[in-house]
């Protein structure tokens, strides 16, 4: 178990800043996630805690003691890739008893740690088997086993489920979660997949170009967005935006604000608090059909209102098609006010 | 330290290797050059020096030109006729059959034998008398000893020896070339001879310039089968640079002017490679 | 192209390569008699003289197991001092890293005829002149370039994670190179060490040069300088060449897949 600190953590990629300054602190057996798209650099940072690539600023410390100046073998960190890195000339069991061979534990003792992790991931039956033999699922239980079997300080995993295919994916993600639940290791998550951040994580930093937009619980950054990144980056479907001059058509009731002094502002909704119905309502928009998706649960409706894309949520049963007219129910609580120049929220108190 | 800051560690995995091309080849080479600024015979005393006098020597010396143009007369030879027969090899065997790995293996024996052990074969073949060539072709030529034929016999030893190289690379380059090209093409209209001009020829220029390179440099190199077939003769029309030099060293004892023989050969070699290396900055584009 | 005239070209090609062998065995065969006479192309009976004449004062046997000893030795050095290089410049990071490469390439096309001199000069020196040791040394150092350039592209091939994967597994760069690299580049260990045993098997100015007498002499010379009283000895020259043809065939036979890998690696990356 270790808590993990990050003092002014910086790296470059020549004069590009890829990550940071980075100044943030993941508690010991937190389950932590780093999520943002491609290039955020969150792959850096997990590379930065393994001590694969050094920093060219600041510290790491795992329970007060510097780890940054290490090599990646001293630091006890565990880590499952995307690609997996299975080595292909080793079996299964030995690619899952590796980490304690090269350490020296006892034969005995590591047939025994080996057996154990088998079981718990079900992979007893693949033991003698190459990785070319096994599905991809599968692939990713034996790297997971060859980070448990080590007992390290911390799990780094970097978008293990990423190269799953969608039912998979989620059957893996329960797994993992119950995993942290029975060994409660520090875990350092790396994601692009918000929906999997959020339902994994006790914590989420959101990343955007190498700086921290919002770090807080799944809940704190999905209800209360710092800023226009996190809020359209969270959530599915992404967030309704409403901005330029049709600002000032939904600030009803004084509820919304038309401008915040002389600036700009952008509002956004989540398509999740629009309801649309095919009758007129009050304090409701009304918007031409563009689309329609029906998931089953839910009748996501897509319009054009005053030249903006707006969508929302209708009953399954609502009789709404293309070329008709909707209305979308924007309930002001639900609004997020941005300022359109720095996408910075701006609260109403 | 973290891998990255393993900066210092690679040279201890590339310091054994350094260290065995400094000694054997780099510094070999820079005392060659400096050898050449002597005046060193093994028969006389020590070495003494004579700056550029043994460069004036070479320049001065027929001998010296003469093994120049037969060098270069061997190497264009020789890698022009390669080029052109393992093209024609290369074309017909293009397209994948079973066994053409075992066929592969077979032809690559004149590459894989030593060139002095292939030299022998062909000189009791070469033999005026009693060789089985004179014999097949119902003629009586001498020739490995009139001046006339001598070089052109060594040269097509070396065309027989180097050939299948030449086939392998090829091929390996056509494979390379996506067949959607070719069907593309059909589709355009094209028929065989169009085919080889406009879409294989120049797909096929960067792999054909880099067996170019090899084979030229070697060919300027010879030594091992003429040194074997002929010895440099008959009347030195056989001879090139290297066993020019090679007999100025370790015949006549003489390193000074053999190291700036050394070193002509070395400057041609340089020359080619450069030559090549233009040309194919040239085609990357 | 229609199959029987392409079987045709591919007969053709078959003799034109492997005819002057068949010769040469035709020729190892035949009774001393025949062979100063053309015709017959075949001897009406064959005979093994000169295989017993070859073999009997054991001075070619010597021969063979100088070159077999010479060209394992530097196949070994070659692979052990070229691996770890061709892993540093592939995996770590390394400055001028196609600088380097680059100068390897530039040493393999030296002539042999510039060097020779000052190493004979510098091995008389040192008192290894006419010794093995020196062809290792010098076989060895010319292998290098080729075998370093192969193996670094094998390496560089590899998925950079697995050697993260094995640091973070706890295992030093050294540890990571000799328990997961270098099992995985296996096949370009092969083909390296395949190149640079022929290289080695095949050599002769250097052999020419550094040895002087039947203790390291090594086959190309030993074949080159047989030893013939007045006339040239074919029938024996033959058969000796014949015999060092077979392993050769052997490898080439057995590899052949190898070989043409390494081989043409060079010609299509460029």
């Amino acid at each position: 178990m270790a808590r993990i600190r990050f003092d002014g953590l910086e790296k470059r990629y020549g004069s590009q800043a890829v990550l940071g300054p980075l100044d943030l602190a993941i508690e010991d057996g937190e389950f932590f996630t780093f999520v943002g798209p491609s290039g955020c650099g969150k792959s850096t940072l997990l590379h930065l805690i393994a001590g694969i690539e050094a920093p060219d600023s600041g510290e790491i410390h795992f329970d007060g003691d510097r780890v940054d100046g290490l090599a990646p073998g001293a630091r006890d960190v565990a880590m499952v890739f995307q690609s997996y890195a299975l080595y292909p000339h080793l079996t299964v069991r030995e690619n899952i008893a590796f980490p304690l061979r090269v350490r020296g534990h006892r034969r005995a003792q590591i047939a025994s740690e080996v057996g154990t992790v088998a079981e718990t991931l079900g992979l007893v039956a693949l033991l003698d088997r190459r990785p070319r033999e096994l599905s991809g699922g599968q692939r990713q239980r034996v790297a997971l086993g060859r980070a448990l079997v080590r007992r390290p300080r911390a799990f780094l995993m970097d978008e293990p489920l990423s190269n799953l295919d969608a039912r998979l994916r989620l059957e893996m993600r329960e797994e993992l979660k119950r995993l942290h639940q029975a060994y409660g290791v520090t875990t350092v998550y790396v994601t692009h997949d918000q929906e999997e951040a959020m339902a994994l994580s006790q914590r989420i930093a959101v990343l955007a170009s190498g700086r921290v937009q919002q770090c807080g619980t799944p809940q704190q950054v999905y209800e209360d967005p710092a800023n226009l990144f996190v809020a359209q980056f969270m959530g599915s479907p992404p967030l309704n935006l409403i901005q330029g001059e049709a600002v000032g058509e939904i600030a009803w009731a004084g509820a919304v604000p038309a401008r915040y002094g002389a600036r700009p502002l952008v509002l956004g909704v989540r398509p999740a608090d629009v309801l649309v119905y095919a009758q007129p309502r009050a304090h409701c928009l009304a918007a031409e059909v563009t689309l329609t998706e029906p998931t089953g649960n839910d009748l996501w409706v897509a319009g054009l209102w005053r030249g903006q894309r707006i969508k929302g949520r209708a009953a399954p049963g609502e009789h709404l098609d293309r070329g008709m007219t909707a209305h979308f129910d924007v309930p002001p609580e639900r609004v997020y006010v941005f300022a359109a120049d720095s996408g910075e929220r701006v609260r109403m108190d | 330290m973290s891998i990255e800051r393993e900066l210092e560690r690679p040279l201890w995995y590339l310091l054994p290797g350094a260290a065995l091309l400094a000694a054997v080849t780099l510094f070999p080479l820079g005392h060659v050059i400096w050898l050449s600024l002597h005046k060193h015979s093994l028969l006389a005393g020590p070495a003494r020096f004579i700056g550029l006098n043994n460069y004036l020597r070479l320049a001065a010396d027929d001998r010296f030109w003469n093994a120049l143009w037969n060098t270069v007369y061997f190497a264009a030879v020789s890698v022009a006729l390669e080029l052109a027969l393992g093209l024609a090899i290369a074309l017909l065997l293009r397209r994948a059959w079973r066994g053409r790995s075992l066929f592969y293996a077979l032809i690559l024996l004149p590459w894989a034998v030593p060139t002095a052990v292939s030299a022998r074969m062909w000189e009791w073949m070469y033999d005026a008398e009693i060789g089985v060539l004179n014999y097949l072709a119902g003629a009586h030529v001498n020739w490995l000893g009139s001046p006339a034929w001598a070089l052109n016999a060594a040269i097509a030893m070396d065309v027989w020896k180097s050939t299948p190289f030449m086939v392998l690379l090829l091929l390996a380059g056509l494979q390379g070339i996506p067949p959607d090209i070719y069907r593309a093409a059909a589709l355009d209209g094209a028929t065989g001879w169009t085919l080889l001009r406009r879409i294989t020829l120049p797909l096929l220029a960067p792999v054909m310039l880099v067996a170019l390179v090899f084979r030229t440099i070697d060919a300027f190199r010879v030594f091992d089968a003429i040194y074997v077939l002929t010895g440099g003769g008959p009347a030195d029309s056989t001879e090139t640079l290297s066993i020019y030099a090679f007999k100025v060293m370790f015949q006549g004892l003489e390193f000074g002017y053999g190291a700036a023989l050394a070193v002509s050969v070395f400057a041609c070699v340089a020359l080619a490679a450069l030559f090549y290396a233009r040309l194919m900055r040239g085609t990357v584009r | 192209m229609s199959a029987a005239l392409r079987a045709a070209g591919l007969a053709l090609v078959i003799g034109y390569c492997l005819a002057p062998f068949l010769w040469q065995v035709i020729t190892s065969l035949k009774p001393a008699a025949d062979l100063m006479t053309l015709p017959p192309l075949v001897p009406a009976r064959f005979t093994l003289e000169h295989y017993a004449a070859i073999f009997a004062g054991h001075s070619f046997v010597r021969v063979i197991a100088n070159s077999a000893l010479v060209a394992a030795c530097t196949t070994l050095l070659a692979l052990a001092v070229g691996a770890p290089a061709a892993f540093a410049l592939a995996m770590l990071r390394v400055r001028g890293r196609s600088a380097i490469l680059a100068g390897m390439l530039a040493v393999s096309m030296f002539p042999p005829i510039a060097t020779v001199s000052p190493l004979y000069l510098a091995l008389s020196t040192l008192g290894l002149h006419d010794t093995l040791a020196a062809l290792i040394i010098t076989y060895t150092t010319f292998s290098l370039p080729l075998a370093v350039w192969l193996l670094s592209n094998f390496f560089a091939a590899l998925p950079r994670e697995l050697y993260a994967a094995a640091r973070v597994d706890g295992c030093t760069a050294l540890g990571a190179f000799a328990r997961v690299l270098l099992p995985l580049a296996a096949p370009g260990l092969l083909a390296a060490g395949l190149l640079t045993f022929i290289f080695a098997w095949n050599e002769f100015l250097f052999a020419l040069t550094f040895t002087a007498t039947g203790s390291a002499r090594t086959i190309p010379v030993g074949i080159a300088l047989f030893p013939g009283l007045h006339e040239v000895p074919y029938g024996e020259i033959a058969a000796a060449a014949v015999t060092v043809t077979l392993p050769v065939l052997a490898l080439a036979a057995l590899f052949r897949r190898r070989i043409v890998a390494g081989l043409t690696a060079g010609a299509v990356k460029g």
